[in-house]
């Protein structure tokens, strides 16, 4: 696909309020749904190098799973300590039940 | 090993028992439980301040205080609950509780959280946990010291001046982040002006009333909940071992109200995404593979006073094995 667009994950492996773990291109991302939208991050906590992935969602909030840091998924934003620094998000799409994921167009957007 | 390697090996070690999958129903939130914990534990502070009340000027005033006092002791409960962030679903009431309880003990609720994510981390490994407790060789002084709690008002009295005045000890500097020090001495600063305005208000009235509803209980006091605390990990692995380096106390439904299911201490440690209210039936999924110990905690100190200590002033040379 196009304008730097990869596929991610089937749109049906991530349930709703969730989160999954994706490789493209030897980048791990991790896609969440929240309210019917996906979302992408790098699954790389800013804090302590867990993975997101593993961490729980509760509303449109990732929660790392080790020391409980808290980011928007929606931005990136860093919530609440032990994290600080926000991580980066990409922009989603979702075509015929797949998620794709924008890496290479642009910097993250965050 | 660094920080980062330490959490990707903690991670990996809670997968090895027990999958994101079947753990992620037990980290589910609500306010519900919270709510009763926190009602319940105020309504005893509530009750045995009523008890200073009716004792005053009596010879009982001092027990009253002290029984007060060991109920204010536990509000370390839901401070450490809140500064994991699992003690309410709703945010701003885990945050007002977190600086309600680090205001009444006396802990600085914003570094206490990176204080206490590095004790995850390094959980019992000499050196780099910032919460060991008691690391062996221990003796009995040692264990006079930290559950009359003089070394927690050291550390906690430290903390509040050393990061008013704008700096921080180098070892605890390692767990912060730059961006976070104005924050961090702010709060110092803050707490410090609250604790100054009550203490000029008593003087300036000639009031008791903080002096023997809060601060002289609350030194008193203190105690039962450090025991609590040495009963977490001290003589347990000092390693990082995720099976044995804490210890799941089992007992009374009382003492797990009061110290909010930190009794199941291997659990908590095993994935402090789980809220105090869900550790119960996690520990009766995989308790078993952990390191319980079926005796309660007056004979988890005798355990540590009788085979974990290794001298009285200065240590012996041999020292019990850990259970």
């Amino acid at each position: 696909m196009s304008d730097g667009w990869h596929y991610a994950i089937d749109a049906d492996e991530v349930e709703e309020e969730d989160v999954m773990p994706a490789e493209i291109d030897g980048r791990e991302i991790a896609i969440y749904c929240v309210e019917g939208e996906f979302y992408a991050s790098v699954d790389r906590c800013t804090h302590g190098d867990a993975q997101l992935s593993e961490g729980i969602v509760i509303d449109d909030v990732i929660e790392c799973p080790l020391h409980q840091g808290r980011f928007c998924v929606r931005d990136g934003r860093a919530l609440s300590p032990p994290v600080s620094d926000p991580i980066a998000t990409f922009p989603t799409k979702v075509e015929d039940g797949k998620v794709y994921v924008q890496l290479s167009s642009g910097s993250p957007t965050a | 090993m660094t920080e980062l390697d330490a959490n990707a090996d903690l991670l990996k070690r809670q997968r090895d028992i027990i999958s994101r999958k079947e753990l992620k129903p037990f980290t589910k939130r609500s306010d519900g439980p919270g709510l009763i914990y926190f009602g319940g534990l105020l309504a005893c502070i509530g009750a045995t301040g009523a008890l200073i009340y009716f004792a005053d000027g009596t010879a009982w005033l001092w027990p009253a205080m002290l029984l007060h006092g060991i109920m204010l002791g536990h509000l370390f409960a839901p401070l450490h609950e809140c500064s994991h962030g699992t003690a309410f679903k709703t945010r701003w009431l885990n945050e007002a509780v977190l600086w309600f309880c680090g205001i009444v003990t006396i802990w600085t609720p914003i570094y206490f959280r990176y204080d206490h994510a590095g004790h995850h981390t390094y959980a019992q490994i000499k050196g780099k946990d910032p919460e060991f407790v008691l690391p062996s060789p221990r003796t009995l002084l040692g264990y006079l010291y930290y559950v009359s709690a003089v070394h927690l008002w050291v550390k906690n009295f430290g903390w509040l001046f050393r990061h008013a005045a704008g700096t921080m000890h180098p070892f605890n500097r390692q767990f912060v982040p730059d961006v976070e020090l104005p924050r961090i001495y702010f709060e110092a600063r803050l707490m410090l002006s609250i604790y100054a305005a009550l203490l000029a208000i008593s003087v300036a009235t000639g009031s008791w009333i903080v002096a023997i509803y809060w601060f002289i209980p609350t030194i008193i006091g203190v105690p039962i909940a450090r025991m609590i605390r040495v009963a977490d990990h001290t003589g347990c692995t000092e390693g990082a071992d995720l099976r044995t380096y804490a210890r799941t106390v089992t007992t009374d439904p009382i003492t797990r109200f009061f110290c909010w299911n930190m009794s199941y201490h291997c659990e908590h440690h095993l994935a402090s995404s789980v809220p105090f209210h869900q550790l119960r039936g996690l520990h009766e999924k995989i308790g078993h593979e952990l390191n319980p110990v079926d005796k309660g905690y007056i004979a988890v100190q005798w355990e540590v006073l009788t085979k974990h200590l290794s001298g009285i002033v200065s240590p012996k040379q041999s020292v019990a094995p850990a259970e």
